[in-house]
């Protein structure tokens, strides 16, 4: 079999651990850095990066280190009216990212009913306006197409329970234009395999019922080639490993129940040495710095192989599973 | 944040950061307030036009504002120009702009987005100056994926226009070519191989000269990939490669002997490069080791 992971050679037997009161830490100061300039030049990932620290800290069950109220009043602080979606931040345009993100926190929280029968409809309607006529959705009203924003498309429209053949069946159709010579796919039709873009193509497969589609005696030895020595996971073919392809990798092969084709411990290992064991956070690779989103999809990928006694994280909608099973699945019986 | 390192701080530099940094936050909260607040009043004109210049130099990923600048050349800009011409002369001054910010940020999806919509306006661009840009962006990182994309997409952009099938033909057998000289240059290079890939598909169903006969074509570009699995039989996007040359993408329009005749010779090639890796380094390549198993898979598929 083809499966077989390669190359890969643990360089230490040293066991570390998840530093999860650290990370817990770091996530919970976050916004407390008001005096960095950094700060304010993220405003426009808050949304994404709030909901990045959310889903970390569930997963490493500390569910209750925000304050669910202000957190709620944040995300409703970002609704903008003029568009019917949600912002980064208050006064920013509405973009299908910052929009799933807000979904995906307000269900999170268990509090989705919180947005009033119109904002629901208006925000239902934003969505479904993005999708273009063959099936691929812009991020905005400036006609950017991604295959990300059609995952995010049909995960934020599943999530809300609203669903249908008018939009998923372009939509799957768009997506299985987006699969390459090496069984992987890409951004658009004819662009480069890259590990991110396979995971949002196979994880909207996944919503629309339609795995079927995947050509997966290419894709899955294509995923299990992107261990590299060290143990550590890349994005395409000839580059260096970053831990957020722990996610992107590893989500992919979980959705296509191929898990197996990694080495999981020597995985585990690279993601611990990427830990910032003094200030807590997790970054790209070994001693670079830490940010919200490798602090998430390192600890995602941890609970995807089941260590360290995480809260089992759903590989297709990137949240805890347990909430996962309360989104009505399409085309399903 | 990617490929940054990590720095502890002592005491005083963290004060002295804090301090250069008050001025800075201070600058930057002020301009986009009243970025903001403009946006809100709808004001388009050439002041608020500079104002989202200053504020896209200090953050070229405020989407908000990249969307705020276009509603602004939509609506003040085109609408006070009095034709085509004048609104390419602004463009190109747009697109110096956009350069410049590329230049620092060669990955930032909004300034590729801002670059695509404003060619998108222009009736009287010259595509072929844009490749200029992008063969020069290439060279400085061969494997930018948004590169890539947007040559892609710029090629197409010139494919549209164009009135006969023999100027695509040709055209996509420019960009063939450019895949083996990048190929040449570095055997590495998994965008090249990709778009070659790409390119292909097109050119074999063009049946143009050369890519007429899937057989022979074959034969001609595993020798190509051969010379490169010898250069470096650690590389991995060969390999991926030769994966896809012997799939049945190929290989099921073949007559059953030129089938064999390809996998028992990349067969015996392949052994024959993992002994002499053994002999070099005491152990077997695990690549070749893949690679004989897939080919011998292909061949019991085809018995």
């Amino acid at each position: 079999m083809f499966h077989l992971s390669q190359n890969v050679c643990i360089c230490s037997t040293i066991i570390m651990s998840l530093h999860k009161e650290l990370h817990r830490k770091y996530i919970q100061e976050l916004d407390s850095h008001k005096d960095d300039y950094a700060y304010w030049l993220t405003e426009h990932l808050r949304m994404n990066g709030l909901y990045w620290g959310i889903t970390a800290l569930f997963t490493l069950k500390y569910e209750d280190t925000f304050n669910k109220e202000e957190v709620i009043d944040f995300v409703l602080s970002c609704w903008d009216d003029l568009h019917g979606g949600f912002g980064a931040f208050p006064r920013h345009d509405s973009h299908i990212l910052s929009t799933l993100s807000a979904v995906q926190i307000l269900k999170t929280y268990g509090q989705l009913d919180i947005l009033p029968a119109t904002k629901r409809d208006k925000l239902v309607t934003f969505v479904k306006g993005l999708q273009l006529k063959d099936g691929s959705f812009e991020g905005d009203r400036f006609g950017e197409v991604d295959t990300r924003f059609v995952y995010t498309g049909l995960s934020c429209l599943s999530i809300l329970g609203e669903l249908t053949p008018e939009v998923v069946d372009p939509a799957v159709e768009f997506i299985a234009q987006c699969s390459n010579f090496d069984g992987a796919y890409g951004m658009v039709p004819g662009a480069e395999s890259h590990a991110a873009q396979v995971f949002v193509c196979v994880a909207a497969l996944a919503i629309a019922n339609r795995l079927d589609l995947v050509n997966k005696d290419m894709l899955i030895p294509w995923l299990s080639e992107r261990q590299v020595k060290g143990g550590g996971l890349n994005g395409r073919p000839e580059k260096l490993p970053d831990v957020c392809y722990s996610w992107w990798v590893l989500s992919s092969l979980s959705i296509l129940q191929s898990l197996y084709c990694i080495d999981q411990e020597a995985l585990r290992q690279f993601i611990y040495t990427c830990q910032d064991a003094v200030n807590g956070g997790i970054s790209d690779r070994p001693d670079n710095q830490t940010d919200v989103y490798h602090t998430l999809f390192g600890i995602a990928g941890l609970s995807l192989m089941g260590f360290d006694d995480l809260e089992p994280i759903d590989p297709v909608y990137c949240m805890p599973k347990r909430i996962v099973l309360t989104i009505e699945k399409y085309g399903r019986e | 944040m990617h490929g940054v390192k990590r720095e502890q701080l002592s005491k005083d530099a963290k004060q002295r950061k804090k301090e250069r940094d008050a001025f800075k936050i201070s600058h930057y909260r002020q301009l986009t307030d009243s970025v903001l607040a403009d946006k809100q009043k709808n004001i388009f004109n050439n002041d608020t036009l500079d104002e989202t210049s200053r504020l896209l130099d200090l953050n070229p990923e405020f989407y908000t504002v990249w969307n705020y600048r276009r509603d602004i050349i939509t609506n003040h800009v085109f609408s006070n120009l009095k034709d085509s011409q004048a609104a390419h002369t602004f463009i190109l001054k747009e697109l110096q702009f956009v350069g410049k910010q590329l230049k620092s940020y060669p990955k930032v999806y909004w300034i590729w987005n801002h670059r695509k919509w404003l060619i998108e306006q222009d009736d009287l661009f010259d595509l072929k100056q844009e490749m200029a840009l992008i063969d020069k962006m290439l060279t400085m990182d061969s494997r930018n994926y948004h590169v890539w994309a947007y040559r892609r997409y710029v090629v197409g952009l010139v494919q549209d226009k164009m009135e006969h099938e023999e100027d695509i033909i040709l055209s996509n057998r420019e960009e063939f070519n450019y895949t083996t000289k990048l190929i040449e240059e570095n055997i590495s290079n998994y965008s090249a191989w990709h778009n070659r890939s790409q390119l292909l598909q097109k050119l074999l169903n063009s049946k143009t000269e050369g890519f007429e006969d899937k057989y022979s074509f074959l034969v001609k570009e595993l020798s190509f990939l051969q010379n490169a699995y010898y250069t470096d039989p650690d590389d991995s996007a060969v390999w991926v490669y030769l994966r896809w040359l012997l799939s049945p993408f190929f290989l099921k329009d073949l007559p059953q002997d030129k089938r064999n005749s390809i996998l028992n010779d990349q067969l015996r090639d392949i052994k024959e490069l993992n002994e002499s890796e053994i002999e070099d380094s005491g152990k077997p390549n695990a690549w070749c080791l893949k690679s004989i198993s897939y080919v011998q898979k292909m061949m019991n598929q085809h018995v």
